[in-house]
């Protein structure tokens, strides 16, 4: 959480560190196994598929491009900071490289399931870069 | 490697003797333990037994940290051969653990016991909706309604459901509500009422989703054959099945919770009962999305079949299959679902009065801890 009392995420913590980084480049990155090539997402120190520890190399780019699987629109703030975001959406992506994506979609009142998207990199703060989503015209 | 199925094979081995509960609402003042040790007394009264037959004790921790069987024992005063606690809720694992116990005798007579005082103490829901703070909280994802609206959003896209037969869960379980003395909500609810009401995390609204409540319950579990020993009327575990998939949290269609039905093709085929041999029903119903999908996971409805399903009436008393007789969690009281299994042993003993299922003598209560673990039970009038 920031000082400011919005919801921010820990960009410092070591295993996350390489996301926060790239998105701040514009780049959408995930662990890939050295072992076994699993993708994994949400991150983790090792591989659940073949239990090789990972290392900072495992993070490599992925298409920052998906589609919509499902949606919710929150008519509630359930925090603070929220109250004058309401209504506001949070989809859940299959990104085309595999994992699911929790995020938002921005810039629409027109979500639909299977609709597709491609990342909108939001600067939030000058430390951290949200990757949020739109929908491809 | 595939998932292997194994069936446990639990018939004869126990039976239920104690039911008691609360009342439900709110406690100020009271801790858990002493709530839950309320449930107890009235389910020892029910079996017509001291606290110095209990050689077993099963508690449920709450969401906070209280309950631990550490915490009830000195309070309780007893030393019982078998102690343990789970943190799963809903009451089908700490069932599951105690017949377990005895068929493996390490204990004969077991008390469950959950009390809680979340709603004093203002426990909310609203927290993140995942363990991975950082991924999911800066994006609003609050609240665990969050993956269920989304979970009934998919289900409309698949098979078409609409709000209004989602809206007939929360109706018909009013219904019942109304005729349950111990249910926290009691005023009438109609479709248009429901419909009217305004979303909280759309598409679901105020009357999908459960509120927390202060209360206790216990239930008093023997050996089969000892059954006939104590003062009520036994009521029998024919059938148990879990499944745990903490993993599955990646699959693409998770929250549709897909692994459901690997407890339902273990539970039926370990009990030798089927479906259609079920009078009434339990699902734990923290959602009311929980209702359609557990319908059709256990296949007592094709798969989006519910919908239709629920809008003709079926689950209401007098329907093909009544469903959370109670109430449920939506309208008799939270209690992390452990008052489905209270309710499915009063209806089995026929005790219910104006909600009661006429002839009711099989009972089926299924429930899931989070989205990575359910587990089912099947109850019986007969061994």
């Amino acid at each position: 959480m920031s000082n400011d009392g919005r919801l921010l995420p820990d960009v410092s913590s070591p295993l996350t560190a390489p996301f926060w980084q790239a998105a701040r480049e514009r780049r959408l990155v995930m662990q890939h196994c050295a072992g076994c090539g699993e993708i994994r997402w949400p991150p983790k120190s090792l591989c659940p598929t073949c239990l090789r520890a990972g290392t900072v190399d495992d993070w490599k780019q992925v298409p920052d491009s998906g589609t919509i699987w499902s949606f919710a629109v929150y008519h509630r703030a359930f925090h603070p900071s929220l109250n004058d975001k309401i209504p506001y959406n949070v989809v859940y992506i299959k990104l085309d490289a595999g994992p699911m994506f929790i995020t938002n979609v921005v810039r629409t009142n027109d979500l639909a399931i299977d609709r597709r998207v491609k990342a909108y990199y939001d600067d939030v703060t000058p430390e951290v870069t949200l990757v949020k989503f739109q929908l491809v015209p | 490697m595939s998932t292997s199925s194994p069936s446990a094979n639990v018939r004869g081995k126990a039976a239920i003797v104690g039911v008691g509960t609360t009342r439900q609402g709110e406690h100020p003042g009271r801790s858990a333990e002493e709530i839950g040790i309320e449930a107890l007394q009235l389910a020892l009264d029910n079996a017509g037994i001291d606290k110095s037959k209990i050689d077993g004790l099963i508690t449920c921790r709450t969401a906070e940290g209280y309950g631990i069987d550490t915490a009830y024992g000195p309070l309780l005063g007893i030393d019982p051969a078998f102690s343990a606690t789970l943190d799963y809720g809903t009451c089908n694992f700490s069932l599951h653990l105690a017949v377990m116990a005895i068929a493996s005798g390490m204990a004969s007579t077991i008390a469950l016991i959950y009390g809680c005082n979340q709603r004093t103490n203002r426990v909310r829901f609203t927290g993140s909706v995942d363990r991975n703070r950082s991924f999911v909280e800066p994006y609003g994802y609050l609240h665990i309604g969050g993956p269920f609206a989304m979970a009934f959003r998919r289900h409309q896209h698949l098979y078409g459901t609409t709000e209004e037969q989602l809206g007939h869960v929360a109706v018909v379980q009013r219904e019942y509500a109304r005729m349950n003395p111990l249910s926290v909500f009691r005023d009438p609810l109609s479709i248009e009422d429901y419909l009217a009401s305004p979303y909280l995390i759309a598409p679901l609204r105020r009357h999908d989703i459960t509120m927390i409540s202060d209360g206790g319950a216990a239930l008093i579990v023997t050996a089969a054959d000892r059954a006939k020993d104590f003062r009520a009327r036994p009521i029998y575990v024919l059938g148990v099945a879990e499944h745990a998939a903490p993993r599955a949290s990646e699959l693409e269609d998770n929250l549709m919770r897909p692994w459901l039905k690997n407890v339902a093709e273990r539970l039926y085929g370990s009990s030798g009962i089927d479906r259609k041999d079920v009078n009434a029903l339990y699902i734990q119903d923290p959602f009311s999305v929980y209702i359609p999908m557990t319908l059709e996971a256990y296949g007592f409805c094709a798969p989006g079949e519910s919908g239709p399903f629920l809008q003709q009436g079926q689950t209401r008393l007098g329907g093909k299959l009544p469903v959370n007789t109670n109430g449920g969690q939506l309208s008799e009281a939270y209690m992390w679902g452990w008052l489905h299994l209270c309710e499915a042993v009063r209806q089995l003993r026929g005790e219910c009065g104006q909600r009661q299922v006429k002839d009711a003598k099989i009972a089926q209560y299924c429930s899931t801890m989070a989205i990575m673990r359910g587990a089912a039970t099947i109850l019986g009038v007969e061994p």
